[in-house]
């Protein structure tokens, strides 16, 4: 059994397979914001209308937002899991004997109602009082509910691929992403047991499991996900997480920046603003959520820290509730350079792969250093002289 | 997926092998690997199979059109085709290359608008070619079985069979009943006044009713968009801005509005202030979704609102934190107002050289000139302010605070105050954060924070929503009170400050040239509100006190037009009141969606005595309206129209024209096609000389000559408007263009405040006290909390002074101490994709399942062709159900559990419906009104049948009223039309529809009429029967408490 460092949990853990020596040039991330998001799901029908909208695919939603804390898709997933492992533990570490991974396959009837808990909140009614929020101020919604959005996060440490049997599953060299191969798999339903975050699915109809494909066919054309293209929230980044300070300029055109891409700046800096989904499963998730600042650091230090009472990575703060609260608190009162990079968000189709925030602009270039946005942090005010115009036409 | 035997063997070589069907959730097979795979986290050997997922994403054709439904919010959206069918959407980057991009004058470039208007187009977009194929689309005109031109048997509606006609014969029969009928009049076409279907839609529908001299119903102020409250402050119809103001904003306030669900496409413009340093402070009975968006909630009664912006007023004035300066120069604040009569001092009654105006008021109308009003200089002397000298052009410096005697030009001395002093004394008064706290439960520290927080921003915006308009006297009262706030802070006509309301689609104002259109020629139908028609014309009428809220009936009533009963208030006159006899509607679901839907379906729509014997429904889909109509006409969806629209909306600057991208898939017509067709018809049948124009078909020629190109009437209609004369359709083709206004973005009111232009009012300023007799007499005239004519527990229709030590009997004795709201879904518009699937689905949240019970799917599919399919409810639900959300503490109370179903009921009806256990709702015990929750727009398919009224309308809004506030029923109210600026109509060309625009006084649809005021009533609910079936219920699970602690991972701590 390998073993692999885990940055994301400041430690090392067993793992089935060696994982490559150098990073990639180039992989497959995401930022959501969860506090932009307003739940409207069309990003779950823009998944669905391009890839699951086939027969014995019903109920397949691999893009899906869910209200917390009583949605769930399928129901109850996380609660399970969460009660399942120990403290301190991978879902690798975690596994039974004979198996590679800690799961389970959710039944059918737990497929079924995707929007369970839609909307929902938890909480006392304030009678006589109020609520409020405010995170510098270490207040949070004693009523509360947020919307997560959730998808394959295109792992560094997959369960679903070190689970199956037939290595039917691999991670793209050129990008990180995950596939399914769907005619070398024989329907045995490990990754759908392994998959902490549920998304790999079986298809009764083809007797064949499915999983989320990243949407390659656009990435090869320079183009984000669909789930991130559609979000009329603007609550979405893609690009290149690999992207590090040291890297030479976009397509190594002088004309366009170099460093990080933005999303390896929210997640990577000393900035950083957003955090991964259940580290603590041990599969290293490449989807980051700048996490909801109306919500109680307790609940989200379960859901985004690695949850252990020792902190042992590079987050701020000494305790991981405290890295939770330094998180929300800049999220909600962003710099001027993360506030920039929060323009980049629904700014273009293409991928964005470096970009530059001055005092008044915002430029993003694409991998081939072709520059695809230029945005002003406030638009102008533009007024026509003339004593014909009106606003009140 | 199987592969044939020649794929077999040519992967067998190639080295991997086919995979076998296996089927239902247990059966798999194995065959041994013939390919080695080392280590696949590093490599893989064989990637040729991911071509598959190419097949999957790869299309023959791609083109745009525009999703305009009723969100109000214009999407353009890439449709990408299969084999001509459209298999998914995508939305649009405009700027990017290769995309249908806007052109010039418009476009973004100019005010360096950045890349922040794109994406658009949201779930229901995303559905809208499954919407275009399921089975509740009409494929074909229908007539009624039981329906003949002469005997109508109205009873037949809703339950007859429908059969298949021609489209002649469908026309025929309505241009026959049109011809015949003995005064044009009683043709009403309601075609929801929305702009999103302008001219090759039901846009045409205004036109031939304008032309043929008949009726039109409007919907915005039907159906409680319209905000009576700007109106009388401003004299516009809505004050709203582009979304692109929102977020320069520090600080927000919204009221009764979930924004985050209704304005899907431009909600992150609001998201954004708060990134950039603002704070959003949210006033709802519940924890609405935009809470979560909320610094601060603010718990309110429902129905006391009004008391909350007083409240936020009495902190700004005992505090002194206005802008005198302001409101010196863009209020009546500053004017004397006569204390003994209520009116505005006017300048020849004080100055004996003052040329007085008309001495009637309709003459007054007539001549835009009600005389000049009178303030007080700082040296206590007084000046002539006239309707022109606003802004810097405000006389002297007025004071603000006058409360004295002043001696007139006849030597007479009348005791005066500003309308400051009044309103001032009224509300230091009564309005005190502590009385606040009692009328709304919101703690008065924190109101006092709110208002303190709130003047000290730099830009404040407040925005309401329906959730306020639906409510007797919030419609109005918080409405005038918000802008009070807003004037005393300087927060009007500023990019990032300002009040808004953005219910509905009406911004119809924004294409200016539309009067071209719609009224040709000048002739234009007469308005008529539907409240009137369904209230009293008909089996029963309704009371015309009890709807008006004047419960002692005191408001002094007349017959008016075909009303032989004394229905309308005195002074009236302008509101038409006209008996259709031909109904017409397009586009718009009328008997789903209305209020008092029981007393609408069974006295107006199937009962003789209204004398409507002709009811058409053009409609997409089988609808509750569809059902019960006499002819039936199916049109296009946007996808298949073969006429291109235009459209426009409220909350953004640009004019987006659709297109079909493919065939039809049904026997359709578009609405202008048919009424050209009725047109054409007309002249057949109407001699010339009884004609009210020269020829009908004249008007509709683009639709039936050979070489008529409907283009035409949209270039026509763009040359003629301010906004669009420099856009040719050319442009429109290649993606949106921008509107010329003034500002970008658009700010309401910026030439008021900035360049002393006046308000459409009287006075040329916001006005808050209001002199008009009805207002006098009614005791609204000034700002006040009035509490509601049903929702409440207190006193009904009082001040709080009263109110609060009276009991409303049908609270406390009959025990209706539950009311229910209806939000806007987000995954319909309205009652629009109400049976995607998709949709479905999601919208039926915890019911909503992807196991559709196929029987039902089979009934629901019967339903829409035949009306005669029975609604049952199944064992599990086919794809989703309505439900009711209701506080946890409310529901044990009658012993309900989730899933559950319960009884709604009042006096005007009742539904059974589906239980929702939800935390967030107002409980009953927060001292009022418990609060239920109905998502608004279910179809009666997603009701079960009740088995204790089987033969009953079965719908969410049969216990919701028809309520007619008659504040808003006087000929005296001055405002502008929906078109034109008066204040420069004369500036603009001749060309321009509205050159020459003047103010108007009285009835105008969609600006002053009746409003909707719809969830101003009470209920009682009880249990009806356990449930059949339920979903898992996470607050059931064991879990859950320690997983919201945050405890749950590792074991009980």
């Amino acid at each position: 059994m390998a073993k692999t460092y885990n940055p994301q949990l400041g430690r090392e853990h067993s793992y089935p397979y060696e994982h490559r020596e150098e990073a990639r040039d180039w992989h497959w991330g995401m930022v959501i914001n969860t506090n932009r998001c307003i739940n409207c799901n069309t990003c779950t029908f823009a998944c669905k209308s391009t890839w699951t909208s086939g027969k014995g695919e019903e109920f397949m939603w691999w893009m899906n937002v869910e209200t917390e804390p009583y949605g769930g898709y399928p129901m109850g997933w996380d609660m399970r899991l969460l009660d399942d492992i120990g403290a301190d533990q991978t879902v690798f570490e975690a596994a039974e004997d004979g198996e590679q991974v800690r799961g389970y396959v959710a039944r059918e009837e737990e497929w079924e109602y995707p929007a369970l808990g839609d909307d929902q909140a938890h909480g006392e009614y304030p009678t006589g009082d109020v609520v409020e929020s405010d995170p510098s101020n270490d207040e949070y919604h004693d009523m509360w509910q947020f919307y997560l959005p959730r998808l394959c996060n295109h792992c560094k440490n997959p369960a679903c691929l070190a689970a199956c049997p037939r290595k039917a599953i691999y991670k793209r060299e050129e990008d990180g992403i995950v596939l399914l191969d769907q005619e070398r798999c024989r329907g045995y339903r490990k990754c759908v047991k392994a998959c902490p975050y549920h998304k790999p699915m079986y298809n009764p109809e083809t007797g064949i499991s499915e999983k989320p494909v990243g949407c390659f066919p656009r990435i090869e054309d320079g183009n984000v996900p669909r789930c991130v293209s559609s979000c009329i929230g603007k609550t979405r980044l893609h690009g290149n997480i690999n992207r590090g300070p040291d890297a030479g300029p976009a397509g190594g055109k002088k004309s366009a920046a170099s460093g990080r891409s933005p999303i390896n700046y929210l997640v990577k800096s000393d900035e950083k603003v957003a955090l991964p989904l259940y580290p603590q499963f041990g599969t290293r998730p490449q989807v980051f959520y700048m996490p909801p600042y109306h919500v109680p650091p307790e609940f989200l230090t379960q859901m985004f820290t690695p949850n252990t009472d020792e902190k042992r990575n590079d987050w701020p703060g000494s305790t991981y509730e405290e890295s939770v609260k330094i998180v929300q608190q800049r999220a909600r009162e962003p710099s001027h350079h993360v506030l920039g990079i929060l323009q980049l968000f629904g700014a273009t189709t293409r991928l964005i792969e470096t970009y530059r925030v001055t005092e008044t602009r915002v430029k993003g270039w694409d991998p081939d250093g072709k520059k695809v946005v230029d945005i002003p942090f406030d638009e102008g005010l533009e007024v026509r002289e003339g004593e014909q115009w009106t606003n009140q036409p | 997926m199987s592969l044939s035997r020649r794929d077999f063997i040519k992967a067998a070589a190639g080295g991997s092998a086919a995979a076998l069907v296996g089927d239902a959730w247990g059966a798999t097979q194995t065959v041994e690997p013939v390919t080695e795979v080392d280590n696949p986290l590093k490599s893989y050997p064989n990637r040729d199979w991911e071509q598959v997922y190419h097949d999957i994403y790869a299309y023959d054709e791609v083109d745009w059109t525009v999703c305009h439904p009723n969100c109000t919010q214009s999407c353009a959206l890439n449709f990408y085709m299969k084999n001509g069918v459209p298999i998914r959407a995508e939305q649009i980057y405009h700027e990017e290359e290769g995309s249908p991009g806007p052109g010039s004058p418009g476009g973004y470039e100019q005010a360096d608008v950045s890349q922040h208007w794109n994406p658009r187009g949201c779930m229901k977009g995303l559905t809208l070619h499954r919407r275009t194929f399921e089975p509740s689309r009409i494929k074909y005109p229908m007539v009624r079985k039981g329906w003949s031109p002469d005997e109508p048997n109205q009873e037949g509606r809703g339950e007859d069979e429908f059969e298949r006609v021609s489209w002649d014969e469908a026309i025929d029969l309505i241009a026959e009943k049109m011809a015949n009928l003995d005064d044009e009049k009683r043709f009403h076409v309601f075609n929801a006044i929305k702009a999103d279907g302008l001219i090759t839609r039901h846009g045409a529908g205004r036109r031939l009713a304008s032309i043929f001299g008949g009726a039109e119903w409007t919907e915005y102020d039907w159906y409680a968009d319209l905000p009576p409250g700007h109106v009388i402050t401003t004299g516009y119809q809505t004050s709203d801005a582009d979304a692109a103001a929102w977020r320069a904003a520090d600080y927000t306030i919204i009221q009764g509005k979930n924004l985050i669900h209704n304005k899907l496409a431009d909600n992150h413009w609001l998201q954004e202030t708060r990134e950039r340093g603002g704070k959003m402070v949210g006033i709802y009975p519940d924890y609405s979704p935009t809470v979560q968006k909320c610094d601060r909630w603010l718990p309110v009664r429902p129905g006391s609102d009004p008391a909350v912006a007083l409240g936020i007023a009495h902190v700004i004035i005992s505090e002194e934190l206005y802008d005198a300066d302001f409101m010196r120069q863009f209020t009546t604040l500053p004017l004397l107002i006569r204390k003994d009569d209520g009116k505005y001092l006017r300048a020849h009654e004080a100055f004996p050289d003052h040329e007085p105006p008309a001495a009637d008021e309709e003459t007054q109308h007539e001549e835009n000139d009600w005389g000049d009003f009178v303030a007080l200089g700082q040296d206590g002397e007084p000046v002539v302010v006239t309707r022109e000298s606003v802004g810097t052009e405000t006389p002297a410096t007025p004071q603000l605070e006058v409360d004295t005697e002043l001696e007139l030009a006849d030597g007479s001395s009348v005791p005066v105050h500003t309308d400051f002093s009044r309103q001032k004394a009224n509300i230091v008064e009564n309005y005190d954060p502590e009385t606040v706290e009692e009328i709304t439960t919101i703690p008065a520290g924190k109101l006092r924070q709110t208002a303190r927080e709130f003047a000290a921003a730099e830009k404040g915006q407040w925005f309401t929503g329906e959730g306020i308009n639906h409510w007797f006297h919030s419609n109005d009262s918080l409405q005038r009170t918000i802008f009070f706030v807003q004037s005393m802070l300087g927060n009007i006509g500023e990019r990032g400050a300002g009040y808004y309301n953005y219910s509905g689609q009406y911004k119809i104002e924004l294409l200016d040239g539309y009067p071209t259109y719609v009224n040709p020629d000048g002739h234009a139908a007469h308005g008529m509100y539907p409240g009137y028609a369904f209230g009293f014309f008909g089996g029963e009428t309704l009371d015309p006190h009890a709807v008006r809220g004047d419960f002692d009936e005191e408001l002094d009533l007349v017959p008016q037009g075909d009303a032989d009963e004394p229905v309308m208030p005195t002074n009236a006159d302008s509101y038409t009141m006209s008996r259709p006899a031909v109904l017409w509607t397009m586009n718009c679901n009328l008997l789903n969606q209305t209020k008092h839907q029981g007393h609408v379906v069974e006295n107006f729509v199937k009962h003789p005595d209204t004398g409507n014997e002709l009811f058409v429904v053009s409609d997409m889909h089988m609808t509750y309206s569809a059902r019960h109509a006499d002819i039936v006409l199916p049109v296009p969806s946007w996808l298949e129209c073969e006429y291109p629209d235009i459209t426009v909306g409220p909350e953004n600057p640009f004019l987006q024209m659709d297109h079909g991208v493919m065939d039809p898939i049904y026997d359709t017509k578009q609405d202008g096609e048919i009424c050209a067709l009725v047109a054409e018809k007309l002249d057949e049948k109407v001699p010339p000389e009884e004609r009210n124009v020269d020829s009908y078909r004249e008007y509709f020629a683009e639709f039936l000559d050979e070489d008529g190109d409907v283009k035409n009437y949209i270039q026509e209609t763009l040359d003629a408007g301010m906004t669009t004369r420099d856009i040719d359709v050319e442009d429109l083709e290649d993606g949106p263009e921008r509107l010329q206004l003034k500002t970008y973005p658009r700010i309401p009111f910026y030439s008021q405040i900035h360049e002393d232009r006046p308000f459409y009012t009287k006075t040329g300023r916001m006005e808050f006290h209001k002199e008009e007799d009805r207002f006098l007499e009614l005791g609204r005239a000034d700002l006040d909390h009035i509490e509601s004519p049903e929702g409440t527990p207190y006193g009904t229709n009082q001040k709080w002074e009263q109110a609060k030590d009276e009991e409303n009997p049908l609270y406390h004795d009959d025990g209706y101490q539950f009311y229910y709201n209806t939000p806007h879904p987000k995954y319909r518009t309205h009652s629009s994709w109400g049976m995607t699937d998709w949709n479905l689905i999601w919208a039926s949240r915890d019911f909503g399942s992807t196991s559709a019970d196929p029987s039902g799917t089979d009934r629901l599919v019967e339903d829409f062709s035949f009306p005669t399919g029975e609604g049952e409810t199944n064992e599990v639900p086919p794809l989703g159900e309505a439900f009711v959300e209701m506080h946890p503490e409310d529901a044990a109370d009658i012993g309900v559990k989730n899933g559950d179903y319960v009884r709604i009921s009042n006096n005007r009806g009742d539904l059974v419906i589906r239980a929702m256990i939800s935390e967030r709702q107002r409980p009953h015990s927060a001292g009022d009104m418990g609060q239920l929750t109905i998502w608004h727009g279910w179809w009666p398919q997603h009701l079960p049948d009740d088995e204790e009224n089987e033969d009953g309308v079965k719908g969410y809004n049969v216990t919701t009223n028809i309520w007619l506030d008659p504040a808003q029923e006087t000929d005296d109210l001055v405002h502008k039309g929906v078109f034109g600026d008066p204040n420069i109509s004369e500036e603009v060309e001749e060309e321009i529809a509205w050159h020459g625009a003047e103010l108007e006084a009285g009835y105008e649809e969609t600006v002053w009429a009746p409003t909707g005021t719809n969830r101003d009533d009470l209920v009682e609910v009880e249990k009806y029967a356990e449930a059949d079936w339920w979903p898992g219920d996470a607050r059931k699970d064991d879990l859950v408490e320690s997983y919201i602690d945050g405890s749950l991972q590792g074991g009980a701590d």
